[in-house]
């Protein structure tokens, strides 16, 4: 196409002012690549109109260009896509606000541990208490495990099929004295229980006595307190007892029984 | 801010997509004026154009990077964002307003006014061209630069044939250079 035909087609014209169409823009282009005198007509247009519009401009206020450029690095300035500007709404969480919310965490802290400390002092004393409670308890089993034990001996010997249950009586017939004897023929082990006596006269103590082959042998001696309820006392071993026998004797027993003294007797 | 260094357009086009300041200040005293003249003559109020331009200058320092050489001339790019944003809020404000309902004629009436009545021309050389061109040369212009007509829509304002549109666009802007010179 001629050059002098483009250009006096009105095609440069519409470019400048923004009429074209994007086919129209790009052969615009390529002409001014080829044709230096096409890319002149357009700048002599676009000089043209750039001094119409600046004649008709009234003057900028002098601190605009100033009050522009201090806006160019500010991106909390935003254009929207209608050309108003609009500032975003300032964050209100300034230093004042962040100070006044570390004090109020600071008292609320403060609040908690006082009160976490209390717990913490209350469950100290909690846990001696009950620690106190469980060392006392296991006291309290340790005593009953031996009383148990011991009542399981007792039984033993109770249940025992070659205990044999021996009752002393008073060689007196008007007093009611009275003991249990529980001998094993087969262990030899004898028990006394359930005693029933005066208290003895000072610095003596009751002794019993097996009778065996018509000959008194000693079998111990013992004291009121410890012979009470199911509680055996256990006492010497005996063997081929035909009988049982206590005596008075002094503190400590005698080795041969002072028959003056007798008051209790049973038979085997 | 101001600086004495000329730049051609490739220059200046690529040192703005860099960052440079100095070169947007440049294209800013370069077109600052045009575009400014453009706005006032959509909006018609000097305080409200100031407000435009500025938002026109911040839209193209950041959209810089969207220009395409290929696409048009850099001053027709900026003369579309100056021209659309002025458009825009002459209708936003017209809603607004609820004011009379501006017909095509009226817009061109009111470019007239502003033309005839309300700007004060920076220089007598140029009252005198602006004076001396003929009004239907003036009217065209106007229409095609100011107020985004396209070439069917001039030739349905202006009840002329389409094919003497571009023309007469052509005639007008030939007797501005002339004046110009």
């Amino acid at each position: 196409m001629d050059i002098n035909t483009i250009i006096s087609s009105g095609l440069l014209e519409s470019y400048v002012l923004g009429y074209s169409t994007a086919e129209e823009n790009v052969q615009v282009k390529e002409l001014c690549a080829k044709h230096p005198e096409i890319l002149l007509e357009i700048e002599a247009i676009e000089h043209a109109l750039i001094t119409y519009a600046s004649a008709s401009a009234p003057e900028i206020s002098g601190a605009f260009k100033e009050n522009l450029f201090s806006q160019l690095n500010d991106k909390t300035v935003q254009t929207k896509n209608d050309g108003s500007v609009f500032t975003p709404v300032k964050s209100v969480f300034s230093y004042k606000y962040a100070i006044a919310a570390t004090i109020a965490l600071l008292v609320v802290s403060s609040v908690f541990n006082f009160l976490f400390y209390s717990k913490m002092q209350k469950t100290t004393a909690e846990l001696s208490m009950l620690s106190n409670d469980k060392k006392q308890y296991a006291n309290q089993l340790k005593i009953q495990e031996s009383t148990l034990k011991s009542m399981q001996e007792d039984l033993a010997v109770l249940t025992d099929p070659n205990t044999k249950l021996v009752k002393l009586e008073s060689t007196v017939a008007t007093a009611n004295s009275m003991a249990l004897i529980y001998w094993n023929s087969n262990t030899y082990h004898t028990y006394i229980s359930d005693v029933q006596l005066p208290t003895p006269p000072e610095g003596k103590q009751y002794q019993l006595w097996a009778i065996v082959n018509g000959k008194p042998v000693d079998a111990g001696v013992f004291d009121l307190a410890i012979t009470n309820g199911i509680d055996l006392k256990k006492m010497k071993e005996t063997s081929g007892v035909q009988a049982f026998a206590v005596t008075i004797e002094n503190k400590g027993g005698s080795l041969t029984p002072t028959l003056t003294t007798m008051c209790l007797l049973g038979n085997v | 801010m101001l600086t004495k260094i000329k730049y051609t357009e490739e220059e200046l086009i690529t040192l703005i997509k860099g960052g440079n300041q100095n070169a947007f200040s440049y294209l800013y005293d370069n077109y600052s004026k045009a575009l400014f003249g453009v706005i006032y003559n959509i909006v018609g109020n000097d305080a409200e154009a100031e407000d435009i331009l500025q938002n026109v200058f911040l839209k193209i320092w950041r959209n810089f990077y969207s220009y395409k050489e290929e696409k048009g001339r850099l001053f027709t790019w900026m003369l579309n964002i100056a021209r659309n944003s002025a458009i825009d809020y002459t209708r936003s404000r017209q809603n607004k307003m609820n004011l009379k309902n501006y017909s095509s004629d009226n817009l061109v009436n009111e470019i007239n006014k502003v033309h005839s009545n309300n700007v004060s021309y920076d220089h007598i050389g140029l009252k005198k061209v602006l004076t001396e061109l003929k009004e239907d040369h003036q009217t065209i212009i106007d229409l095609a630069y100011y107020k985004g007509y396209t070439q069917v829509e001039i030739a349905q304002k202006l009840n002329l044939p389409f094919g003497t549109v571009k023309t007469k666009v052509r005639q007008a802007i030939i007797t501005l250079r002339k004046k110009i010179k």
